[in-house]
């Protein structure tokens, strides 16, 4: 059985992995993939060399209604002049045990 | 002591890694790897220091110890009034920009080891624990002139967001960060071990020390290179602010090295090089968590792509030079 959900990508500094996965912790979001990316943006060369300089990606799949309180909690963060870069596709879910 | 004092190995990989950047060279190094070179140069230098301080003075290893707070708190505050001097830089980016330079960079001052090595000049050891020292102060400084920022800013703009300054993981993570651990436990391991057992590490403490730190360096020159990109984008006055701080920060480091702790010429040049240098390793992750409000960019690109050059290529000899003179 398929299904459709949102999926999220976070793009954050390394530094601030831990207070993503807080963010995730206090909303109840057990499931959730990461990985160390590089690239260049607001806060300069994302090299890789230092822990300052990484970023990390998180992903995740979510319910559509479960969004609102994931963007509210990441724009209390990005006012705060953290960068959380957000974005999010429709996706079709595959894996049937994960639709429920 | 003129060019050939910069003609050492070590200095001359970190030319050679900006210039492979700047003729666009495909040069990298495996992921992960210049991680690997800093965590056994840190080592190295540990049990080398740890070594040497386990038949050192108490009471100027304290004196040291003292100084090294002072300067880490000194530091910060000297450049915060600089950037802040007729409203140049804004606040949060001004304290998140010095509290880098109160703290230290351990490439710089393997760096000036080498060279003290190469060129055959003794120096004391008491600067590698000062150096384990100055991290923590000026990430305190910085953190606290940000929260002093935030709070006048808050009068000023009464809807402004609402930012708690999280000291207690911050100051947990400046305490227990991997350097410091790593350089800390490495200079106890030195310092408890027997000379013998001691012995039978010496080829790699010692003997490979200047080769790893050849390919450190020429990873960092190409990472120097790759930062200079973005001097249009810090500006002029911050690119200033990057050569004139570390001679600022230098000629205090030579002070309290020659006048306050009477160290030779050696160690004073390794206190004006931690005096100089800024950090771009343990203070980053401190100020992006801390200090959110201020561009990593400036600070990364002035630590890297400014200060360090300068202080490899012309603050090490120039310091050499300044403190055979000011000790006479």
């Amino acid at each position: 059985m398929n299904c459709h959900q949102k999926m999220i990508q976070i793009i954050t500094s390394n530094t601030l992995e831990s207070r993503v996965k807080k963010i995730f912790r206090k909303l109840g979001i057990k499931s959730f993939t990461f990985f160390t990316v590089n690239g260049e943006g607001d806060s300069g060369v994302q090299s890789g060399h230092f822990d300052a300089d990484s970023n990390v990606l998180f992903m995740l799949m979510l319910q559509e209604e479960a969004m609102p309180a994931l963007m509210a909690e990441l724009n209390q963060d990005i006012k705060k002049g953290y960068h959380h870069f957000v974005f999010s596709v429709n996706a079709e879910l595959h894996s049937s045990y994960k639709c429920k | 002591m003129g060019l050939d004092a910069i003609l050492i190995p070590a200095i001359l990989f970190f030319a050679l890694g900006v210039f492979a950047k700047v003729i666009k060279s495909d040069l990298k190094f495996p992921e992960g790897l210049s991680k690997g070179l800093s965590l056994y140069l840190l080592i190295a230098i540990g049990l080398k220091g740890g070594a040497e301080l386990a038949n050192a003075e108490l009471g100027l290893a304290i004196k040291s110890i003292m100084w090294a707070i002072v300067l880490g708190f000194l530091t910060p505050i000297i450049g915060y009034m600089i950037l802040r001097f007729r409203d140049k830089i804004d606040r949060m980016n001004a304290a998140a920009i010095t509290a880098h330079y109160g703290s230290v960079s351990a490439g710089t001052f393997l760096t000036a080891i080498a060279f003290l090595d190469v060129s055959g000049i003794e120096y004391e050891t008491y600067p590698i624990i000062m150096m384990v020292i100055m991290e923590t102060p000026a990430i305190i400084i910085g953190l606290l002139l940000a929260a002093l920022a935030r709070k006048k800013l808050q009068q000023l703009d009464e809807g402004a967001e609402q930012i708690k300054t999280p000291w207690k993981s911050l100051l947990h993570e400046a305490i227990t960060n991997g350097s410091v651990v790593l350089l800390l436990g490495s200079m106890f391991i030195g310092a408890i071990a027997s000379p013998e057992a001691m012995a039978k590490v010496y080829p790699f403490s010692h003997e490979i020390f200047m080769g790893v730190l050849c390919l450190f360096l020429l990873d960092l020159g190409m990472e120097a290179a790759r930062r200079m990109k973005a001097f249009k984008e810090v500006g002029v006055t911050l690119v200033a602010f990057g050569i004139i701080m570390p001679l600022i920060g230098g000629t205090i480091g030579m002070v309290v090295a020659a006048s306050f702790l009477g160290f030779g010429v050696g160690g004073t040049l390794l206190v004006a090089i931690l005096g100089a240098s800024a950090s771009y390793i343990a203070v980053p992750p401190a100020m992006r968590m801390g200090v959110p409000e201020a561009n990593p960019s400036y600070y990364l690109t002035l630590a890297l792509g400014v200060t360090f050059p300068f202080n490899v290529l012309i603050g090490i000899p120039l310091f050499y030079n300044l403190s055979i003179w000011y000790i006479g």
